[in-house]
């Protein structure tokens, strides 16, 4: 029984850095496909497309970031003796990790399709990069929210 | 990846595409133009330009076949379903086809073959089809035209009826058009070509009117798979046009034909604004989709204004071949 | 000058040349007569001519910008392929019509069959519009040319005419009239040369 807890937390941490990082993998491959077919008649865009398709790619970050929060809290970082984790505990940080994995997996994607209208809208209009940009960032929003949350929540579990 | 996202590159690849059109501020400036190599120099700065390299003034002709093909060519290598592109080629496979039959009848009556009028623009290449009807294997044909071609060639022997057979064949275009449209289950793709055969039969309708025809024969020509009912549209062809327009309003194509001016009693000037009517109608169905980064319907929007596009362009340059006033072409433009 | 006829100065001679001096004088009075009429016929005509040529070219030009509007619908092979057959025939009958020795050519267009022998979907109802233009044009466009071959025929006969009348007028009744004078003081001379002779053999046979 000792152990369900620290595999709570470790469950946490893998959703947390496993689904924003797919969500995250799918809107890049979106945006970047739509890179890819700007480029094939526009190879000079590229600066702004690759700026574009990266965008998507933060809430893996965020994923992972959380990741190193729930195990670093636990003391699973460097190999040494663990700290000890209760269930209760190891459930709170599994639900803690949750929102950086849920809407940074929804997010991503979202933000892929909005990065992807955004370099077919600087295909036509290359002098709009400036709003390009902000479109895709504003669906950044929520995820960076989750990310709070997720940390807010993580520093808030007393173990 | 999602079904959805796999118009991605094709479309981003055309509204890239998109942005070399020939776009209204160069069709003015061809037409401010002195003459027709005057059109041709300001034509030269598009993406025109590489196939005008050999060759005189005048074969502009040429010049706007090239870019069709080309277009159509490198569409179809990277659009995911081919049969969007396939769509706007079929028209030429049938083309292709009404040659081979008319150069059969033609050489019965000792005529000669007039094979330089097949475009290499269709899916089928020109020559199978040649070798299909003249060894008179028409299990070979496409798109179910088998079963049309006998039947035309024992029509032509029995009658002579060259509008008959026009029909048949027109009647097969449309009716693998919807097939192929259907496939494709992009309910956009299907609603297009319902608008196309919308377009087609009031089109057809008033042109029929002019001739006054009866109404069995009116009956023929009207093609299934419209939005409007044909009985709807065989209802209103004894009634005088403008009262078309009123009948149509409740239908999608009423705002368009509401545009057009019914105190012009004259049917001939109103059949050619009613053209271009149609021609908007059909665009502004397909434009509903220009804000969706991933329909397919944008393939479609893209060759259908590349088609407008060749068409106005090739409005300017016979017009300035032929030293035809600006104001009128101006009128003729499509838009794009 | 005009040069005189080579004839024998004899009465025989000089009686027929008078004769014919009448006739020429006559013919010449009446092809100027016909001249005139011819150039005043043929400038009515003309003046005729001229405005329907105008007319039926400002509808011509109405018509090719209908078939510019068809044309420019499509490719220019698919038109082609149109209007490859045609179930319509154009029958065309010649008459003559004699004005002042002038043949005038008539000619009776008649066109048979249905107009509408191509696919819809693929032309545009500009075409049906310039086609019917264009057939309608057609029989006044042969009448236009009937009537400008007549024009040119009579521009040619006038040229005849005129040519016959100088011919008259300049070389030959002048020729004539040199003649019969020479045919004249030659037979006057002979009379003189005679009259002398009998007056100086009077002389010889007066005196012996």
């Amino acid at each position: 029984m000792e152990f369900l807890g620290i595999a709570l937390v470790i469950c946490g941490a893998a959703l947390a850095a496993g689904f924003a990082g797919v969500g995250s993998a799918i809107g890049v491959g979106i945006a970047g496909q739509c890179g890819a077919g700007v480029m094939t008649e526009d190879p000079g865009k590229f600066g702004l497309v690759l700026l574009l398709q990266a965008l998507p790619g933060t809430q893996g970050i965020y994923g992972l970031l959380i990741a190193f929060v729930a195990i670093l809290k636990v003391g699973l970082l460097g190999g040494g003796t663990s700290v000890d984790v209760g269930v209760f505990q190891g459930l709170g940080i599994l639900f803690a990790c949750l929102p950086t994995a849920i809407v940074g997996f929804i997010s991503a994607i979202a933000q892929g399709k909005t990065s992807a209208a955004c370099i077919q809208m600087i295909a036509k209009r290359p002098e709009e990069t400036g709003k390009a940009v902000i479109l895709p960032a504003m669906v950044e929003t929520y995820a960076v929210l989750a990310l709070l949350l997720s940390i807010i929540l993580l520093n808030g579990i007393q173990l | 990846m999602a079904q959805s996202e796999r118009y991605g590159y094709a479309v981003s690849r055309l509204r890239a595409m998109e942005s070399r059109f020939v776009e209204a501020p160069i069709l003015q400036r061809m037409l401010e133009s002195e003459d027709l190599s005057g059109a041709l120099k300001v034509l030269g700065e598009t993406s025109y330009a590489q196939w005008m390299a050999d060759g005189g003034d005048g074969r502009f002709d040429q010049i706007v076949e090239a870019e069709l093909r080309f277009v159509l060519q490198e569409t179809h290598r990277f659009v995911p379903d081919v049969e969007l592109v396939d769509l706007y080629r079929i028209p030429y496979d049938f083309h292709n086809v009404k040659v081979i039959l008319k150069s059969a009848f033609r050489k019965a009556s000792g005529g000669s073959r007039r094979w330089e009028l097949l475009t290499p623009l269709g899916t089928v290449d020109s020559g199978d089809l040649i070798t299909a009807i003249e060894s008179e294997d028409y299990r070979m044909l496409p798109f179910g035209l088998g079963g049309v071609v006998p039947d035309c060639l024992a029509l032509w022997e029995q009658s002579g009826d060259l509008l008959e057979i026009e029909r048949r064949i027109d009647g097969q275009l449309f009716k693998t058009l919807r097939s192929l449209a259907a496939k494709s289950s992009h309910a956009g793709i299907v609603s297009w070509i319902a608008a196309r055969i919308d377009a087609e039969n009031v089109r057809n309708l008033g042109r029929l009117k002019r001739f006054n025809s009866d109404i069995a024969r009116v009956t023929s020509f009207l093609h299934k798979g419209g939005h409007i009912a044909i009985d709807q549209l065989l209802s209103i062809y004894s009634e005088p046009f403008e009262f078309w327009i009123r009948a149509l309003t409740f239908t999608d194509l009423g705002p368009t034909l509401g545009m057009l001016s019914s105190k012009d009693s004259d049917l001939e000037a109103i059949l050619v604004d009613m053209e271009r009517a149609l021609d908007d109608y059909i665009t502004s169905v397909i434009h509903r989709y220009r804000y969706d980064p991933f329909a397919p319907e944008n393939i479609l929007r893209y060759l259908w204004m590349k088609e407008m596009e060749t068409k106005n362009v090739r409005i300017v340059l016979v017009g300035k071949s032929n030293g035809a006033d600006r104001n009128l072409l101006r009128g003729l433009l499509r838009h794009v | 000058m005009a040069k005189r006829l080579n004839v024998n100065p004899n009465r025989m001679e000089l009686s027929r040349l008078k004769k014919r001096v009448v006739v020429a004088k006559r013919g010449h009075k009446l092809l100027k007569d016909k001249q005139d009429a011819l150039i005043k016929a043929f400038l009515e005509k003309a003046r005729e001519l001229k405005e329907l040529r105008e007319e039926l070219e400002a509808e011509l030009s109405l018509c090719y910008q209908s078939f510019l509007l068809a044309r420019a619908q499509t490719l220019p092979v698919v038109l082609e392929q149109a209007l490859m057959i045609s179930s319509m025939r154009c029958c065309i009958d010649v008459r003559e019509r004699n004005v002042m020795s002038v043949l005038i050519p008539e000619y009776n267009v008649r066109q048979e069959g249905e107009g509408l022998s191509y696919g819809l979907a693929n032309t545009s109802a500009s075409l049906d519009l310039s086609l019917e233009r264009f057939s309608a044009l057609l029989p006044r466009l042969i009448h236009l040319a009937a009537e400008e071959k007549g024009l040119k025929l009579m521009a040619k006969e006038i040229e005849k005419t005129r040519r016959r009348v100088n011919a008259l007028e300049h070389v030959l009744i002048p020729s004539f009239q040199e003649t019969v004078r020479y045919i004249t003081m030659k037979l006057d001379e002979q009379e003189r040369a005679g009259l002398s002779r009998l007056m100086r053999i009077k002389e010889i046979v007066r005196s012996h």
